[in-house]
Parts: C-alpha cells; structure tokens; sequence
C-alpha cells in the first residue's frame, strides 16, 4: 500500500537486522576463537605469569634467592649501564644475532631448494643435511673444536696445503665470532626442514603459470616461491631470533671454564646472566638484565611482525 | 618456443651437476659426523693424537658395549621415550587447537595476542628459574617429569603452536567459509577439514618435539631428582668425567644417542616433506 | 570437497553431531600413544620403585647430590654402600647431577628456595663464601658436641679454614686437593738441564729451555701458568698473596708485595703465543669439563697439580701412562717453605635441609673421621688427600704413598706454616672468576699486572 514510504524504514530494519547478524557473528568468532586458545590462556596465566611478573619485580630488588627482597628501585638498571661486561656481552649477542638470523635464513633456504630439487637418492641426501642438527649439542662443540683447532685440526691442515695460514678459529678474538657463526650454520637441520615442508605444499599450477609465461629460475623463485613460503620464513626467522639472543650452551661448552673466550670475545649475554645470577647470587641485578633483553627483543620482534603484513601472503587472508 | 636440441645430453648433465652439488654439500656437513663416528671407535690415545688420526686401528669395537654399561642405556632411551610420547599427544592436542583458534578464525585481538604468546620466547629460561621452579613445588610437581609435560597439555610449546599456526593460514579460507555456510561448526571444520589437511605439519611437528626431547636435558637435569629417570641425554653429561674423559666414550655416547633419530627420519621423512598438493586444487577463487 | 556435517548444536554452540567424530587417525593414534604412555610408566615405575630401594618408615634418608661422573662417580657409589650397611638408622641415596650440564648449581639454588634442598650437596668451593653469606647453608657448628667435638682438631687446619665463615663451620671437604710442580723427566733431560729446579729463578731458566715453537705453532712448552684454568690463585700461597686485605677488610691486591711479586711472574710469560697453548691445550682433550691435559699428553714440561694428575690420567700417549718418565717437588715459590693452597671437594648442608644431624654424621664419615680405616682404601683411589692426618697414616694409604714415591711432596705441604685457605667472603666467587680473568687478560697482553691487581680488587669489593 504504502510501497514508497515504507520501503526506507524496511531498509533499515534490514539494515539493523544485518548490522546485529554481523555482531552476532563476530561474538561467536570471538568465543569460538578464545574457547580454541583457551589451553594456552591457561597454561599462559598459570606457568607464565607469575614467574615473568616476579622476575620483574626482582630486577628492582636486591633479590639474593633465598632472603626477602628489599626494593631498591633503578639501581640495578644504572648498574647496568656503567656495567662495561654488560655492554660487552650485548655487543657479542647482537653481534651475533645480526650475523647468523640473515646467513641462516640463507643457508636454510639454499638447502631445502637443493633438497627440493628431483634426483635420486633424495632421502639420503636430506638425512645427512639433516643430521649435524640432532647430534646432541655436547658432542657437535667437541667435535667442531677439533675440526677448527688452529694447532692440529683438519681446517688449518688443509688451508695450509693451499698456502692459506689458517686463523685461530675459537682461539683467536677477531675469528672466534664467526666461528661460533660457522658452528651455527652447520646445525640448521630444523630450520631446512621446515622450509622443505613449506616448498613441497607450494601448489604446482603456481610454478605451470609462471613456466607458461616464461618465467626464468630466478624469477620463479622470487615471484612464486618465495611469497608461497612466507609464512614459513616468518617462522623461522623470529625462531632463529630467539635462539640467537638466548645463546648459551654451545658458548659454555665451548669455553669450557675460560667464560668469554680469547679476551672477551664471546662473551655472550645469556652467559653473563647466568653467572650474575647462580654463582654471584645477584638475582635482582640478573632479572634487570633478562628484563632489559626481554624489552629490546620484543620490540624487534614486533618489528618483525609489522613488516610481515608487507611480504608475508597467507592464503587464508588474500580475500 | 625453445628450440629442441638433443634433450638427453641436457638432461644428464643437468641430472650429474645437481648430484655434484649435493654430493659437495654432503662433504662439507657430513665430515664431522665421520669424525665423531671413527673416533668412537679409537682408543683414548689415538683419540688425542697429534697429528690427527683420522681411521682408527686398532678398531675398538668395545666402546659401545663400555659405555652401554657405564650407564643404564636402555632405562634411559625407556625414559626418554615416556617423555616425549606424553608431551607429543599433549602438544598435538593443545597445539593444534591454539593454533586454530589463532589462523582460522577471525576474532578482535587475535594477532596481538598472538604476538604476546610468541613473546614469551624472548624471556631466557634461567631468568625466571627460581619463582617458576618455587611455583612447580608448591603444585607439587617437582621431582619427576610433571613440569615439563603438564604444560604440554596448556600449549606450552609455543614452536608447535607458531609452524601450525603458519601451515593453517596457507589453507585458503574459502574452504573454512564453505563449510560454515553449510552450517558446521568451528570444532568440525577444524577436526574434518583443517587437521586431515595438515598431516605434513602435524608429522613435522611431533617428529620435532620428539627430537626436543631426545636432546633435552636443562629441564630435566633441574626437575627430576632421582637419577633412574634421567632421560638419555643426561647420560651422555655422565660420561664427561671430572678429572679424566675417554674421548672415545662420549663418540661412542654421541653416536648411539644421535643413530636412533637418523633412523627414524630417514624412513618418516616423506610423511611430512611430499606434502599433499591438495591445497589450491579446485579452488579457484 | 563438500563437507556437511553439523547436525544441531548444543548450548555451547558446538555440533552434537561432531563431538563424537573426532579426527580418526588422530585419535587412534593419541589413543594408542596413551595407552602405550601409561602401559610404559606403570613397568618403569615399578622398575623404578624397586631399584632406589626400600624406604623404611624408622630409617632416616638422606639425599646426596653430587656433580662428579665417570671413574670417580663410581668411587662415590661404593662410599655410599659402605655408609648405608654400617649405619643401618640412615639411608643415603645419591644423584648425580654432571657439572659439566652447567645448569646444576641452578638446580640446588632453586631447590633451597623451594624449601626442598637435599641434604648434602657436594659443592666446589668457591661459592661457600656466596652461599653462606646469603644465608643458603645451614651451619654444622651446632653438631660438634659429643663424639664430635674434637672434629675440628681432627681436620686439618687450612680443611677448616677453608670452610668456615664468620665463626661458623659450613663445609667440610671429602677430599683436600694439594698442589705441587710435576715435571717431565725426559724433557728436562732433552733441554740439557740434569736435576729439577730448586728455585723461581732456575725454575724459569729450565722451562725456557723446553719450548719448541715452529711456524708460530707451539709442539711443546716448559711452564705455563694458566693450563687446566689454574691461574693466579692456585699460586697464590707460593708467593704469599693469598689473602690480600686491607685494614678496613676490603681486597687489597694492588698493595700485596706478594701479589704483585705473583702477577709479573705471571707477565714473565706473556711473551708466549697465549692462543697457540690454548688451542694445543684444547687438542689434548681439555674441553667441556676434560682434564686429560698437555702435561700428560707429554707436550709439557712442567704443570701444577694434585696427586691425581700422577694417578687417574688415561695414557695419551703410546699406550704409556704418567708413569716414572715424570717426578714432583714442591713448586719453588718465594715463601719461606713449601705451601699449597688449601682447597678441595668440599661437602655443605643446605638451608632447609630435613635432617641436618644425620647430615653432618655422613659428611664427618665422608671426611674420614672415626671411618680411617675405610677412606685409607677409597682415598688413594680418588688421588685426594683425606680431610683428616689421621687416615693418612692408615695403612692401605701408606702402601699407596711407599709405591708412588713421587707423592711425596703433597703431604708436608698440608700443615705447612705457609699453607692457606681463600677467606670466606661474600664475593668469593666474584674474586676468584675476577683472578682467572686476571690471569688470561695479562698473558695475553690485554691487561697490565697493575691493572689486572686493581681489576681483582674492584671485583673483590663489589
């Protein structure tokens, strides 16, 4: 009857109907999504919490582990920075951080293309890639340490035949860096086996459309490839991220007592914590120091993740 | 068009190169993996010997049985192996369920949640030691393994939650969109669409956390205070001496604890690496 | 690729009709991975059970945690047996805990500050000091009354001063380590030099004659004073700059006659390639906790060390251990007499530990007290010198003293006038990293001796 005037007025009924179907929808997400996580809000506010928010705490304490602990504000984070072992171990850390996440992410990579190409005998060729990453750490050092003893180990033996003088490797304080760099690189197992999963589900009409248009390798591998597996170089970067800042067993073992190497070449951060805190029994100064960590490397890896919205393609985004 | 020249020359050599640097790369890894194998064969001397020694005679084949007996071998590998079977159904459990709720849903906070949890990577274990291991004993659950496993089952491996997280947003969401549409429920889609497709991710994930605990031994050494449930990488620290070490032993310790995962790899890689094309057949769009 | 499903919902908004489709594969795998889970617990539980032994409701049990492993763990274990079958009221189990995993002091921390330390923990001694000045080890003072009270005069004196802080006593050692200047006979004889050194100064002619060091590689060395880590406070009573103080009682290394007389021998031998000994050091097998070392290797002419060094090491070379190509005198210092520094494997009560007094009569018995006759045995095994004279004189450490003639040195030294402990203090373990440091900075020319005195000092007094 009243067809014209009645019809804004229907509208917007439909309108606030659509309008409370999207919230609707949104709330059941919303449950739906924090019910599924629920397991790790658990485990987070239970294990997690509690301990994060007493270290920090501690770090303005004179916290000695046992004793109550008495707050004495920022003192621990001026000591720090007059603390020149403390900017010693975060220059070796960063040092090594900003060296090893490229080169890995290189290496790892070039191996799983290598891995991924179609020759026979793959499985045995990806099984002895893979295996220096499963060797228990202890026994990989000792054997590194040998190979690249600059005395007597296979590395300077053949360097000399060349006429090359090899250098002191662990020994040395300009090379002892990169040879914990080197020891690094040789354990990438995980990390290539990963970008191997990640390079055998990219589908293969992908790399048909880009061959149909005469697409060279290089290209291939920049415009397919590499967007196709982003998800998973995300992954692995902020992973290899987190085991460079926490750098401290292979250092340990390596060192063997003489912490800090040739010098204090590599001394390295997560050393220097350990000691502040189980052998000097300075908790407080030790959670400053992890607090200090934790902010700088957060912050980078939020970087990270800001950066990812520009290079990482999720298929279960691109809508 | 390219001309077709005699393809088959061209196809062997590029076949022969590709082994050449396959081969050269072998070298280059699996050098120091000879090392550490013929020296768990050498006698002490010859281990330490300069210069070096490279094949060992006399071949001492009685390392292994040595050190099977300096240590309880098969008790440990037993421990290890309860360890790691309990906190990989925890973490498949968990993990893929996290995971889900945080790629295949889209929910306000989601991501900066996300990156909260990944954040809880960046604090260094002996950092928050003492409160956490204070916390463990007034649960009562320090002593044996209950630390480490619990919290499997709370989606405590943030690694296994992360790779999934990863393999689950390369799934297109049309197919999460399709199901919803004809009216299942998220549990479905992610147990009857989601999981089947993952299978590669899923196998990676628990061949990794079974490796995490083959070789973990911080939290072991700092939980469990009685030595018959050492798992079997303390067993090789036991083998370091304090004033002597048989350099042989810890080859030999290395070797047989390293020779179980090689196996096991080998013959499940393709179980995770040939993954299944499925994803983005037919769906186009 | 259609999926229907999803008959219904429930309240929670899940489909009844999914709850009990769960992904097959998964869930018989997870199910048969439980079962297999609890099947496996349930064998190795019982295993387990039976093997720690039985716990009587009467018996008391105390825990031992030790770090040691290899050769010398299985010394421990017979202790322990022999403790356990004639003390039938107390129970020791013991737990290795390898020091060489680097986490186990991080693992006794937290223990106490859980209020669930074990009862006797083995500790190397420099963190006594820390320990005990934080309040992390309860005292044993209170237990030398009745058959214990002359424990102390039982000792020997630098035993007790090296455990004990502010008048209290808060370690005991199992095992004294004395150190003295091994030399390598053939060597000695090849650099043309016919008897060993009696002086510093003929010390330092002889060793400069042993080095041999060919296209900047060292293939042998005389004297280095920071092999196996033993740098400047293992020489410390040699020189009289052991306990450095000032009359306020802060570190004063900078104004020792003794310390400074100490660090520029130190400097004497900077002008060897310090990373050419190191990595030969390392060759021979010192990594990761291992002290097979050069001096064994027979790439040494001299090295400081304990008993033993002469009797544990593996044979390096030819099949030949250290036997009669090598011989010990005292190291020549520039005290009065011969001295060592008084150290050892030290044994501490944690704070909170449930049986202290039983504690302490293990520790006593492990020292050797009222036990001679049985440490006698264990002692020469374990190369150490007891806690206690007395065992000494037992005979089975005897016989072992008559057939290794060159241990001679290392008894005398213990209750020489110049024999010292390190005090006690509550930065021990900053003083003692802050020597090592000293030591290896000044060798390689990093550090003057002055500044390496006043770097010793500033940690010291921290």
């Amino acid at each position: 009857m009243q067809a014209s005037t009645s019809l804004p007025s229907a509208q917007r009924t439909r309108d606030t109907q659509a309008q409370g179907l999207r919230r609707a929808v949104k709330r059941r997400h919303t449950r739906a999504g924090l019910l599924f996580v629920s397991p790790w809000v658990i485990g987070f506010l239970a294990f997690f919490v509690y301990p994060f928010f007493a270290t920090l705490y501690y770090s303005f304490t004179n916290f000695n582990g046992i004793q109550s602990a008495k707050l004495i504000g920022f003192t621990n984070y001026v000591d720090l920075f007059h603390d020149p072992l403390f900017k010693t171990s975060l220059f070796n850390t960063f040092y090594y951080t900003a060296c090893e996440l490229p080169l890995s992410t290189i290496v790892a990579l070039g191996l799983a293309l290598l891995l991924n190409m179609d020759v026979k005998g793959r499985a045995i060729y990806r099984t002895i890639f893979y295996i220096p990453s499963i060797v228990p750490l202890v026994a990989s050092c000792l054997i590194f340490v040998w190979i690249f003893n600059p005395d007597s180990g296979i590395v300077n033996d053949l360097l000399t035949d060349v006429h090359i003088p090899g250098p002191g490797w662990f020994f040395s304080i300009v090379w002892s860096k990169p040879s914990f760099i080197l020891l690094g690189l040789w354990g990438l197992g995980q990390p290539m086996v990963i970008y191997l999963a990640g390079l055998q589900s990219v589908p293969r009409e992908m790399y048909e459309v880009a061959d149909l248009d005469g697409a060279r390798p290089w290209q291939r591998l920049r415009y397919v490839t590499l967007p196709m597996i982003s998800p998973v170089i995300l992954f692995n970067v902020i992973l290899q991220l987190v085991l460079c800042i926490a750098y401290f067993t292979q250092a340990q073992v390596i060192e063997n007592g003489d912490v800090g190497g040739p010098g204090t070449s590599t001394w390295f951060y997560v050393q220097y914590l350990y000691e502040q805190a189980f052998e000097y029994l300075k908790f407080g100064y030790s959670s400053a120091m992890a607090f200090f960590l934790f902010v700088v490397s957060a912050l980078i890896m939020v970087a990270l993740f800001k950066s990812s919205s520009r290079w990482v393609y999720y298929a279960s985004e691109q809508q | 068009m390219r001309a077709s020249s005699s393809r088959l020359p061209n196809k062997t050599v590029r076949g022969l190169s590709k082994h050449a640097v396959l081969i050269v790369v072998s070298v280059l890894l699996g050098f120091p993996l000879l090392w550490m194998v013929l020296t768990s064969f050498k006698t002490n001397p010859q281990s330490l010997a300069l210069p070096v020694v490279w094949w060992p005679h006399p071949f001492e084949w009685k390392n292994y049985p040595d050190f099977l007996a300096a240590v309880p071998f098969y008790r440990y590998v037993l421990n290890t192996l309860l360890y790691a079977a309990v906190t990989i159904v925890g973490v498949c459990i968990s993990s893929s369920l996290v995971a889900y709720g945080f790629s295949r849903i889209h929910w306000k906070g989601r991501d900066v949640l996300f990156q909260v949890m990944v954040s809880t990577l960046l604090i260094p274990f002996f950092a928050t030691l003492i409160p956490l291991f204070v916390m463990y004993r007034k649960f009562h659950m320090v002593g044996w393994y209950l630390p480490l496993m619990v919290p499997t089952f709370l989606g405590s491996s943030v690694f296994s939650t992360f790779l999934l997280r990863q393999f689950f947003m390369t799934i297109p969401e049309s197919l999460s969109d399709a199901a919803r549409v004809d009216g299942a429920n998220e549990f479905y889609i992610y147990s009857r669409i989601i999981l089947p497709m993952a299978k590669p991710a899923m196998a990676t994930v628990i061949l990794f956390q079974f490796i995490y605990c083959w070789n973990d031994y911080i939290g072991p050494l700092v939980y469990i205070d009685n030595q018959t449930w050492y798992p079997l990488s303390l067993g090789l620290y036991q083998v370091l001496g304090t004033y002597t070490t048989d350099w042989p032993w810890v080859m030999a310790a290395a070797t047989a604890a390293t020779a179980p995962i090689v196996i096991l790899f080998f013959f499940t890689q393709r179980t995770f690496i040939k993954g299944i094309a499925v994803q983005g057949t037919g769906v186009k769009g | 690729m259609n999926h229907r499903g999803g008959k219904g919902t429930d309240a929670a908004g899940r489909s009844t009709g999914a709850r009990s489709h769960r992904p097959n594969g998964l869930k018989k795998r997870s199910l048969a991975k439980i079962s297999t889970a609890i099947a496996t617990a349930a064998i190795v539980g019982a295993v387990g059970v039976g093997t720690t032994g039985v716990a009587n409701a009467s018996v008391v049990n105390l825990t031992w945690w030790t770090m040691w492993s290899g050769a010398t763990l299985q010394l421990l274990n017979q202790m322990t047996t022999q403790f356990n079958k004639t003390h039938p009221g107390i129970h020791v189990s013991e737990t290795a805990i390898p020091s060489s995993a680097t986490a186990s002091t991080a693992k006794l921390l937290s223990s106490i500050a859980a209020g669930d330390p074990p009862d006797i923990f083995t500790e190397w001694w420099p963190e006594i000091g820390e320990f005990a000045a934080d309040g992390d080890l309860d005292s044993m003072s209170p237990y030398l009354t009745g058959k214990y009270a002359g424990f102390e005069k039982w000792e020997y004196p630098v035993a007790v001063q090296g455990g004990t802080y502010r008048g209290n006593l808060y370690a005991v050692p199992m095992g004294l380590n004395s150190w003295a200047l091994y030399y390598n006979k053939g060597l000695l004889a090849k650099a043309g030099v016919m008897s060993p050194p009696t002086t510093l100064a003929q010390l330092q002619a002889d060793q400069a004659k042993e080095w041999v060091i060919t296209n900047g590689k060292v293939q042998q060395l005389g004297m280095y004073p920071d092999l196996n880590e033993n740098g400047f406070l293992f020489y410390a009573s040699f020189f009289g700059a052991m306990n450095c103080f000032n009359a306020a009682g802060k570190y004063d290394y900078e104004n020792c006659a003794g310390a400074k007389a100490l660090m520029n021998w130190i400097a004497s031998y900077s002008k060897y390639p310090y990373a050419q000994v190191m990595a030969l050091q390392t060759a021979m097998g010192q990594v990761a906790g291992g002290d097979t070392d050069i001096f064994s290797g027979g790439k040494a002419g001299f090295t400081l060390s304990g008993p033993w060094e002469g009797a544990q090491n593996i044979p390096t070379t030819g099949g030949k251990g250290l036997q009669g190509d090598f011989g010990v005198i005292p190291f020549p210092g520039t005290v009065g007499g011969p001295s060592t520094i008084g150290q050892g494997n030290f044994n501490i009560i944690p704070q909170g530990s449930a049986h202290p007094a039983q504690a302490f009569e293990f520790i006593s018995w492990l020292a050797g007290y009222q036990n001679e006759a049985f440490m006698g045995t264990i002692d020469p095994k374990g190369g150490w010198v007891p806690g206690g004279p007395s065992v000494t004189k037992q005979p089975a450490y005897q016989a072992w003293l008559k057939a290794n003639p060159w241990l001679g040195p290392f008894l005398p030294q213990m209750t020489s006038k110049y024999t010292v402990a390190p005090a006690l203090t509550p930065t021990q373990a900053e003083l003692f990293n802050a020597m090592n440091t000293a030591t290896s900075n000044v060798l390689e020319k990093i550090m003057t001796p002055e500044a390496a005195l006043k770097y010793i000092d500033q940690q010291g007094n921290s």
